[in-house]
């Protein structure tokens, strides 16, 4: 077991920092909010002495100072949100005056409370949910929700359909997906899925042994240092996939882990070659070697792999070393689209909930 | 001479090998009083050998048919013939596509003679009418306007041409089958329709046993058939799945068989409750629903008993045709897991390996990637008499099973199952009845395409003498109690008298 290192003093004060601009920023927006209040009943009073012109240049700046006011006021959002949040608070309150502004208000003030409020932690009570995708594969850690396809309240053809869709998903999707339809009750969703399983396998399988005769072959090539950058890559993927995908069990996922490992390992040793450190972290981490784990994390960092894929295992690799208070700092850096899939949503919550109380 | 029952075959017996074909030949020879005329109904020629079985004294009529022919030699040519005469088959068509039961047993008999009034008969409607006569045409448009637009029309054409290919074919079968006192089917399906034709034509009474349920096992085959999703974009995530109506009108038209061989048949027989209550929920007639399960020849497998050696052989077979649905991979990864823990252990895989040749190849090449050819060997076709007493256990590791006749031969030579939770294998293992479940364990019973629990299992067997000798009691007592080949004899034997006119 590798030793757990304390948590430095330098990442708690980056933590304390961003939480007071979250704060901050809560507050500007609280003030613009009261502004465009006061904006407006400006704008009102001069409409009632004849001053148009005046009243809606004040108009304009209750319009542009709720908007800025909301964005702030509920910080941080995804940009998408922030968006539709934007435009919403400029139709409302630019083309309802006054009962525009008071209805967004209503809206933002109570968000703007729930979001300053710190929930206490209750560590015992609150499951923490395991963020390695191993948690994926047995679909627990969320629970089943009502809009859940495979659901088993959904009827069972819906059910077939969905399964059915998640033939043409990426695997990393597809395959904890399909690894649930397995326990289904209805046996025709069952043997779908297992048809399913199986045609991926023989699939990856097929294309390892045609990436292993391109390997053989890349010596007597035109350009065999491209050839083989590209037939480890391949490996590393096809090895990571089989694992992955359960296809493999027992001692033979450690080796075919391995395996991967080596292949991605031999594939980032070409210049430029990123995407083969990604799979060598994870086949690392699968296999709990988190000195290597950390040592191609460190490469991947040298080699300006983005912060936002690299962050998930950056979490994991702090979570198994024990250095807890690193794990949100990790998962900060994950892209707002990662950050709010709802699996990646709730883990996120609760590091980031921990490393707030 | 008219023979006493005409077996109604659909790609089984007597040119497949397999636990339906083992069960026909079982009936057969069970009953050597009553003669039996075999008609053998096959899609292709080239997936069909010579026979698989020698056929008993009592078979006195065997005849072929493939349903591929029912689109051969048809040069397409002009052929004048008016659409009203399709009249018959549209009202066939209603009764096929009738869901809810609304058409009552009168009116689709009713249907069902005139259409077979009509079909292959010379001033009738044959099959080249239905190809290419114009009249047809506008059949096909309308039904197309009517109910399936804007699916690709030219889909819809000639899946609309597969599928009556074979209806005009049977109807011409049923006019030249040969007599006999009752008719009885071996599945819905093309077989359940050529029974429902003999049923009217004939008025002779249909028997049904259904092993799989034919309709689900349809289903299941199209919702995975790749060259359907190959008709819409491969990217498409639609959970509508709306590029394949070829899909749902394939499935709609195999249920519609399905019912109307269900309100033709009577009884309708199940070999357990699980398919009793699958059949209810796809339109048979409760009252006319019974279960018979299957029974083994207890005495033939007397000798495998005792021919066993007084240790346990460290050796686990798969009793089985080497096809996905016995899915020989996860058996092969249990063994592997097996053969972690105890070295010495071996695997045996007793089943044809030609009907499938590319999943043979994968299974191979499986065994070849984890280093198990010294220890997992493919045997082919063997005499199970001669291989259980060779056999530790039995495992069964298939992903949709009905009743496996393997498992109860298991059971009479003494051999404890390690099985899937599929169909019937849970109640032959645990018991289903008070009196049946008091005596015990027969095996282990795990959940399908899990090679870890398979193996688990089984090694926990292996490694506890008291415990398999507790499981071997168990299943000696229950398949002679419960699953005995004469109960089951002495069933048909009456359900054939009741049915053959007196």
């Amino acid at each position: 077991m590798e030793p757990r290192t304390p948590p430095s003093r330098e990442r708690i004060s980056d933590k304390e920092q961003s939480a007071l601009a979250r704060r901050f920023a809560r507050a500007c927006g609280l003030s613009l909010l009261a502004g465009a209040a006061l904006a407006e009943l400006f704008a009102a009073e001069a409409l009632w002495h004849d001053a148009v012109s005046r009243a809606v240049f004040l108009h304009f700046v209750c319009v542009a100072a709720t908007t800025f006011g909301v964005a702030l006021a509920l910080a941080p959002m995804p940009r998408e949100d922030a968006l539709f949040v934007a435009i919403t608070c400029v139709a409302l309150v630019g083309c309802l005056p006054g009962t525009g502004f008071i209805g967004v208000a209503l809206v933002a003030l109570p968000c703007w409370f729930e979001r300053g409020r710190a929930r206490p932690l209750k560590l015992i009570e609150r499951p923490m949910p395991s963020f390695s995708s191993e948690a994926l594969e047995g679909g627990g850690a969320l629970g089943i929700s009502s809009k859940d396809p495979l659901s088993h309240t959904v009827e069972v053809e819906n059910r077939v359909a969905a399964v059915k869709a998640l033939r043409n998903m990426e695997a990393t999707r597809a395959i904890p997906l399909l690894r649930r339809a397995l326990t289904d009750p209805a046996e025709d969703v069952r043997l779908l899925a297992h048809a399913i399983l199986d045609r991926r396998e023989r699939n990856v399988r097929a294309k390892l042994e045609q990436s292993i005769a391109l390997l053989a072959s890349a010596d007597a090539s035109p350009r065999p240092n491209d050839v083989k950058r590209r037939a480890h890559v391949e490996l590393a993927s096809h090895y990571w996939e089989l694992a992955y995908g359960g296809f493999v069990s027992g001692d033979s996922a450690r080796g075919v882990l391995e395996l991967a490992a080596e292949h991605a390992i031999a594939a980032s040793a070409h210049p430029g070659e990123r995407v083969a450190l990604l799979i060598a972290i994870r086949a690392f981490l699968r296999l709990r070697q988190l000195t290597n784990a950390e040592r191609a994390l460190s490469r991947a960092r040298q080699s300006d792999v983005p912060a936002a894929l690299l962050a998930p295992l950056r979490a994991e690799l702090a979570f198994l070393q024990g250095r807890f208070s690193e794990v949100d700092d990790a998962l900060s850096s994950l892209s707002p689209l990662s950050s709010q899939k709802p699996y990646v949503a709730e883990v996120t919550r609760f590091w980031a909930d921990r490393g707030s109380s | 001479m008219p023979a006493d029952i005409c077996l109604l075959l659909e790609g089984t017996y007597p040119y497949v090998r397999g636990g339906v074909s083992s069960w026909v030949h079982q009936i057969i020879r069970g009953l050597p009083e009553l003669t039996f005329a075999l008609v053998f109904i096959g899609g292709s020629r080239k997936d069909y050998g010579e026979l698989k079985y020698e056929l008993a004294p009592n078979v006195v009529h065997l005849e072929t048919h493939y349903l591929e022919d029912s689109l051969r030699d048809t040069k397409p040519h002009p052929v004048q013939f008016e659409g009203k005469r399709l009249e018959e088959v549209r009202a066939f068509h209603r009764a096929l596509a009738d869901y809810q039961g609304a058409v009552s047993k009168p009116e689709l008999d009713t249907q069902l003679d005139t259409l077979l009034r009509t079909v292959e008969q010379p001033d009738g409607v044959n099959r080249e009418h239905f190809l290419f006569g114009s009249g047809s045409w506008d059949f096909f448009r309308e039904v197309y306007t009517r109910s399936h637009a804007p699916a690709p029309f030219l889909d819809f054409f000639w899946t609309l041409r597969l599928m009556h290919g074979p209806i005009f074919q049977l109807a011409k079968i049923a006019a030249q089958a040969p007599e006999a006192g009752a008719y009885h089917t071996i599945s819905t399906g093309y077989a359940g329709l050529l029974g429902a034709f003999l049923e009217r034509r004939r008025g002779r009474k249909l028997i049904l046993s259904e092993h799989g349920i034919y309709t689900k096992e349809r289903k299941i085959d199209l919702n995975q058939a790749d060259w359907i999703d190959a008709l819409r974009p491969r990217r498409s995530l639609d959970l509508e799945d709306q590029g394949s109506s070829t899909r749902r009108l394939w499935i709609r038209y195999f249920e519609g068989l399905g019912k109307l061989t269900y309100r033709s048949a009577d009884p309708i027989i199940a070999l357990y409750a699980g398919n009793r209550a699958r059949q209810l929920q796809d339109g048979a007639d409760p009252a006319r629903t019974r279960v018979v399960v299957n029974g083994v020849d207890v005495k033939q497998f007397e000798p495998a008993l005792r021919a066993r050696p007084s240790e346990v052989p460290l050796t686990i077979g798969l009793v089985g045709r080497v096809v996905p649905i016995k899915d020989v991979k996860t058996f092969i990864r249990a063994m592997h897991f097996v053969i972690g823990v105890i070295p010495s252990c071996e695997g045996l895989i007793i089943g044809g390996a030609d009907e499938d040749p590319s999943y043979a190849e994968e299974c191979t090449a499986l065994v070849r990637s984890l280093g198990l050819e010294e220890s997992v060997r493919f045997l082919g076709h063997q005499k199970v008499i001669d291989m259980f007493p060779k056999l530790g256990l039995l495992m069964l590791s298939s992903i949709s099973e009905a009743q496996p006749l393997a498992v109860l031969e298991a059971f009479a030579s003494g051999v404890p199952c390690v099985v899937t939770d599929v169909g019937a294998c849970r109640e032959q293992i645990e018991g289903l009845t008070d009196d049946d479940r008091a005596l015990g364990l027969a095996g282990r019973v795990v959940p399908f395409a899990d090679p870890e629990a398979l193996g688990r299992a089984a090694v926990e067997l292996l490694e506890d003498p008291q415990r398999w000798r507790d499981c071997q009691a168990a299943g000696l007592s229950r398949v002679r109690s419960f699953y005995t080949q004469e109960s089951m004899i002495d069933a048909y034997r009456d359900i054939y008298r009741k049915a053959r006119p007196t």
